[in-house]
C-alpha cells in the first residue's frame, strides 16, 4: 500500500518535473525568438537632430547630382483579403527632372512613360496618352514614383510628415501623408536610402486599406546616358 | 391490387414524361467556366480591362474561393488597389474601394457584374439559372435577358458586357503571380 502510494507520488513528481521541463523547453525558444524580434525591431534608431540635418543635406545633394538613373525593380504586394501576395518585376529609367519610364516585364507587360505633364501607357496592345493635369490619380502616382526614386518626397513638407531613422545598413525615412486625397490612398510611405550613395534602395507603400507594396531597386546605374527619345510621347 | 396497378402505371408514365425534360434542362445548363479558366481551389489571376464609354481602366483581377465565398481584389498594374470584393450567389459586395470609385451606384453596378461573372454557373444564382447559353461563331455565350452577356472566345479571352450601363470587361487568364 505504502509502496504503491510512494510510487504513485514519485510518478506524479516525475510527471510534474517533466511538465515543467516541457514548459521550459517551450518557453526558452519563445524567449529567444522574442529577443530576436526585439533586436530586429530595434534595428533602426530615431535620428538625432544633427543626423537628420546631415541626412537631408546628403539626400538633397544626391538628388541634385542624379541626372539619370536606371535599374531593375522587384515589386511585392500583399493582398490582405486573400492573405496572399502578388510579385512583379521590371525596369525603370529616370532622367532629371520629369522623365520616367516604369516598365513591368513579368508576369505582365505594362509600360508607363512620363514626360513632363504627359503620360503614355502601353498595356498589352493598347496605348493611351493621358494629360497628368487632368488625371488626379496619375498625377499622384507620378509624383510618388519620382519622389521615391530621387528621394525628393522627404522635402515636401506640405504633403508629408517625415521621420528619420538610422539603421545599421541603411537610413529609413517614413512619410505620413497630410493631405486628405493622399491619406485616403496611403497611410505610410517609407523610403530606405543607401548609406553609400544616398539613393533609394527600397520603397514601402502602405495603403489605408491594409495592403502593402514593397519595391526593391536592383542593379542601379547612376548618371549613365539616357537619350530623350526613350521618353518620347506620341 | 387494382389501384396499385393503376398507380404504378401512372408513376411509370410520369417518370417517362419527366425524364426528357431533365435531360433538356441539363443540356441547356452548360457551364461557362472550366477548371483551367477558373480554379475553385487555387488563386486565379486575370488581366482585366474595363471600358466605360470613352475611358478604359486596366489592371489585375485576383480571386480565390475561400470557405464557399469568392474573395478577390482588383489592383492597377502599379499595385494600387481599386477595390476588394466578396461574392456569393445571393450577395456581392465591394469593400476598400478607392475614393474615386467610392460611389454607391458605381459599387452596385460593378458588384452586380462581378457576381454575374463569378457566379454564372452556380445553380443558386438566379441570373445564372435564367440566362440562356449557346454557341455563336466559336464563342460560348451566356446571355441574361439581353442585359448582360458573357462570352468565352476560343483564344480563352473572356468578354462580359453590361449592355444597360454600356460597360465592357475583357479578361485574360494570367500565369501564376508568385513564380517560385
Amino acid at each position: 500500500m505504502v509502496l504503491s502510494y510512494l510510487q504513485n507520488n514519485r510518478l506524479k513528481i516525475c510527471a510534474f518535473k517533466n511538465n515543467k521541463m516541457k514548459k521550459l523547453i517551450l518557453i526558452i525558444p519563445c524567449l529567444i525568438c522574442f529577443n530576436h524580434l526585439l533586436l530586429a525591431q530595434s534595428k533602426y534608431s530615431p535620428a538625432t537632430e544633427n543626423q537628420q540635418k546631415e541626412l537631408t543635406q546628403k539626400i538633397t545633394a544626391a538628388s541634385n547630382q542624379m541626372k539619370t538613373l536606371q535599374c531593375d525593380f522587384l515589386q511585392k504586394k500583399t493582398i490582405s483579403i486573400l492573405a496572399d501576395e502578388m510579385n512583379s518585376e521590371g525596369r525603370m529609367l529616370y532622367k532629371q527632372n520629369d522623365k520616367l519610364q516604369w516598365e513591368y516585364t513579368k508576369p505582365y507587360q505594362y509600360k508607363f512613360t512620363m514626360n513632363g505633364d504627359k503620360v503614355m501607357i502601353h498595356s498589352g496592345k493598347n496605348k493611351n496618352i493621358i494629360d497628368v493635369k487632368s488625371s488626379k490619380i496619375f498625377k499622384e502616382i507620378s509624383k510618388i514614383i519620382v519622389s521615391g526614386i530621387n528621394g525628393s518626397g522627404i522635402f515636401e513638407q506640405d504633403k508629408f510628415t517625415s521621420s528619420f531613422w538610422v539603421g545599421t545598413a541603411d537610413y529609413k525615412v517614413a512619410l505620413k501623408p497630410k493631405q486628405k486625397e493622399l491619406k485616403q490612398l496611403f497611410s505610410n510611405i517609407t523610403l530606405y536610402f543607401n548609406k553609400n550613395d544616398y539613393t533609394v534602395n527600397t520603397v514601402e507603400i502602405e495603403e489605408s486599406n491594409g495592403d502593402k507594396t514593397t519595391i526593391q531597386m536592383k542593379n542601379k546605374q547612376l548618371n549613365k546616358e539616357l537619350k530623350d527619345e526613350i521618353f518620347t510621347i506620341q | 391490387m387494382k389501384y396499385l396497378r393503376y398507380s404504378s402505371l401512372l408513376l411509370c408514365l410520369l417518370a417517362a414524361c419527366s425524364a426528357p425534360k431533365a435531360v433538356q434542362k441539363e443540356a441547356a445548363f452548360l457551364p461557362f467556366w472550366n477548371s483551367q479558366l477558373l480554379d475553385t481551389v487555387e488563386k486565379n489571376s486575370f488581366r482585366i480591362t474595363v471600358e466605360v464609354s470613352n475611358a478604359n481602366i486596366s489592371g489585375i483581377l485576383i480571386t480565390k474561393r475561400l470557405d464557399g465565398i469568392w474573395k478577390g481584389t482588383l489592383v492597377n498594374e502599379f499595385g494600387l488597389k481599386m477595390f476588394d470584393f466578396t461574392c456569393t450567389p445571393r450577395k456581392c459586395e465591394l469593400i476598400h474601394v478607392v475614393p474615386m470609385m467610392n460611389k454607391w451606384y458605381i459599387k452596385k453596378t460593378i458588384a452586380g457584374d462581378v457576381q454575374f461573372m463569378l457566379e454564372i454557373d452556380n445553380p443558386a444564382y438566379k441570373a445564372g439559372k435564367e440566362a440562356t447559353r449557346y454557341r455563336e461563331d466559336d464563342a460560348f455565350v451566356v446571355d441574361w435577358k439581353g442585359k448582360k452577356e458573357f462570352r468565352c472566345f476560343p483564344n480563352q479571352e473572356l468578354v462580359m458586357k453590361n449592355k444597360k450601363r454600356n460597360i465592357t470587361y475583357t479578361l485574360k487568364k494570367m500565369d501564376d503571380l508568385n513564380p517560385q
